[in-house]
């Protein structure tokens, strides 16, 4: 008989509440999902983006570096094909979160259909000159919606690093504009960030094209692998941050892309094992490698090594030791405004940035594309 | 045989260090030892214990064992000024130049500035309290803003600066950073006594012949300008301050000045070298923030006092 407790009060509205919620959970999801065989095709090194196509539609998922799903997309005539999958139906009007994504467009040929931007500041003059006038949505870091919403774009790229950044798009979604979650950033391999042209590409009706570009991108790439000599420099990388030294891990696209330049990463030779794509090393480990250094690239903000000092000044003690350090600054191509197309040149087309640091191991600082070597 | 607990906690201080300085490394040069390793290590032990003592000062002013310089507005004027630093110094041009390190240190004087200005003096401590309570509102609402507005570069030399490290402490500022610790904790020490008759109420004091007013102004000029000298050297470090004193004040069972002063600024120092130990060695090869390590030793600590009077009373 004790089984009768059940129908106790106070336990009948948790007893509801747990068989309502075990009911609906167990409900069958996609119940709609048309049982045909999706072909899903794999990025040749984006992990995060995959290529699905079934009959005249076409899917394409989205993913989180922990490998979760983020949004499906469906690029199709009929919205109802696939119920659960975010519908792309327009594309002439474009609104980006980064000057990253703007040059991806523009690579497209596609300037003249952005029509909203984060911040102007950002852009460099060579994808500003190919856009027509496009509205500032972020112009002081917060993304402001309703001036976003008032554009009326088709699709908005955005970048998010984790599930809580999402909800913050969900208004966007009620008012069908579809948000695509770009993770280029996330991508752990120069070439698979670049890769992610074929994400705005096929987006844009423009696959063809993407796939056009970055397989000359791809080519150049190991074109200038393929003709590596075996010198190796011993570099270090960035520059402290109010007594911070930030590395990248083994795992991160710029240590693959000075592996690739043959430039011997000075930090990694200690063996730490690490998940995240940088870390913080002390001010003494990183100036014990400095000493050991041949060459010192990305200094942070600095544009002449009195900067350099200023920022820290022990700096001067290590450069009165180690008299053959080369230091390199990717602000070659920095404009007044602060723009910097080292990002989103350097995103689209890791092969410039991989001949730069080639050329800076072999001393060949003459060519340089975004960096800049300071005295 | 407090005596002896002091003496045992010196010793626990120069151990830490001398963990914490590593001599048996020979991977390290002289260079980088004399540069770095050393002024670090000895930076952390003068903050720990600069921190501890101006965290008791500010205790012995509120008579409460939970009081900071935060209270009074001093940790966020700290944290204001340094901000004010880092987003708007590239956007002046002084024919001298300006250390970040007077950032923090003008910011809690304009903290201690307003409280002069709208309680006309330290005479009324709840009053000052409250007034610490509104600025600490209104410096961290003002950080945030300029925050906001921020650019990438100066967003990161700012979060790192919050994050509190002793990693910019230089050789050179050694003897700047013990200065105003030294001369605190000495000029503090001729007026024990008056500190003891100060913690029995202002009215008990003033029986005493002790002016309470001129012990209030000693104990909040000398707080604030050692809280608001650290702070510009090794950043917000929170707990320390709390703790340290606290601690010893439970240990020695008293509030008398003459007997917790040493066993509370030891302590503080044994807590900031501690912690810069677990931010440099608990992951090899990996520089751990201190911030959230003093606190998360701290934090525990103060539970686990609280518990056992708790359980005592």
């Amino acid at each position: 008989m004790k089984i009768l407790f059940i129908y106790h009060n106070k336990y009948r509205i948790p007893l509801f509440l747990i068989l309502f919620f075990g009911i609906l959970g167990c409900q069958q999801k996609n119940q709609n999902q048309p049982s045909k065989k999706i072909n899903w095709i794999s990025a040749d090194y984006a992990k995060l983006f995959k290529i699905g196509i079934i009959e005249s539609d076409t899917l394409l998922k989205i993913f989180f570096v922990n490998g979760k799903e983020i949004a499906t997309y469906h690029l199709g005539d009929n919205p109802n094909s696939f119920p659960d999958a975010i519908h792309i139906n327009r594309k002439n009007k474009l609104a980006v979160s980064s000057s990253i994504f703007a040059r991806f467009l523009t690579e497209l040929d596609l300037g003249d259909s952005i029509v909203a931007i984060d911040n102007l500041n950002f852009l460099h003059s060579s994808i500003k000159g190919q856009l027509q006038n496009p509205i500032e949505i972020q112009p002081s870091g917060e993304l402001q919606l309703e001036t976003l919403i008032n554009c009326k774009p088709d699709v908005f790229f955005v970048y998010t690093l984790n599930a809580e950044g999402i909800p913050a798009f969900t208004r966007l979604q009620k008012k069908n504009i579809p948000v695509i979650y770009i993770q280029n950033h996330q991508e752990n391999h120069p070439l698979a960030r670049a890769e992610w042209i074929k994400v705005f590409g096929l987006i844009t009706d423009r696959l063809e094209r993407a796939n056009k570009i970055f397989k000359q991108v791809d080519s150049t790439y190991s074109s200038l692998l393929a003709k590596q000599n075996t010198q190796k420099s011993r570099t270090m990388i960035n520059a402290p941050y109010s007594g911070n030294w930030m590395v990248p891990n083994r795992n991160n696209y710029f240590s693959k892309l000075m592996v690739d330049a043959n430039l011997q990463c000075s930090w990694q030779e200690d063996k730490i094992k690490q998940e995240q794509l940088s870390y913080t090393i002390s001010l003494e480990s990183a100036m014990n490698y400095l000493l050991m250094s041949d060459i010192w690239i990305n200094v942070g903000s600095c544009k002449n090594i009195e900067s350099l000092i200023k920022s820290e000044s022990r700096i001067q003690r290590i450069l009165q030791a180690n008299t053959d350090l080369k230091i390199f600054q990717n602000n070659k191509q920095q404009e007044l405004s602060g723009a910097n197309s080292y990002w989103d040149l350097g995103s689209t087309h890791p092969e410039i940035l991989l001949k730069d640091l080639i050329n800076i191991n072999l001393g060949k600082t003459d060519s340089l594309h975004f960096y800049i070597q300071i005295r | 045989m407090n005596k002896l607990r002091n003496i045992f906690l010196l010793i626990a201080l120069i151990s830490l260090s001398i963990i914490d300085l590593q001599f048996w490394d020979t991977a390290i040069s002289n260079f980088l030892f004399w540069e770095f390793r050393f002024p670090r290590v000895v930076g952390a032990a003068i903050t720990g214990i600069g921190l501890s003592f101006s965290g008791l000062l500010m205790q012995t002013l509120f008579r409460n064992s939970l009081a900071g310089p935060y209270l009074i507005g001093i940790s966020p004027g700290a944290t204001f000024g340094m901000a004010l630093f880092i987003f708007f110094s590239s956007a002046f041009s002084f024919s001298f130049e300006i250390s970040p390190l007077w950032g923090s240190t003008i910011g809690a004087f304009s903290a201690l500035g307003l409280q002069l200005l709208i309680n006309r003096g330290f005479e009324h401590t709840h009053r000052l309290l409250l007034t610490g309570l509104v600025l600490g509102f209104v410096f961290s609402a003002a950080t945030e803003l300029m925050q906001y507005f921020g650019n990438n570069e100066q967003l990161r030399e700012f979060t790192f600066w919050g994050m509190g490290n002793f990693e910019r402490i230089e050789i050179e500022h050694l003897l700047s950073i013990s200065i105003p610790v030294i001369t605190g904790i000495v000029l503090v020490c001729f007026f024990k006594n008056s500190l003891d008759c100060y913690l029995l109420g202002d009215d008990y004091a003033q029986a005493s012949g002790v002016n309470p007013i001129k012990i209030k102004n000693l104990l909040i000029w000398t707080g604030a300008i050692i809280a608001g000298w650290l702070t510009a050297y090794a950043g917000p470090i929170g707990f320390i301050g709390l703790v340290g004193p606290h601690i010893a004040k439970r240990l020695y069972k008293t509030e008398s000045h003459s007997k917790i002063m040493l066993p509370a600024i030891l302590w503080g120092g044994i807590l900031a070298v501690g912690a810069d130990c677990i931010a440099h060695y608990s992951i090899p090869g990996i520089l751990l923030p201190i911030n959230p390590i003093s606190s998360l030793i701290g934090a525990p600590i103060l539970i686990i006092s609280f518990i056992r009077k708790q359980n005592r009373n």
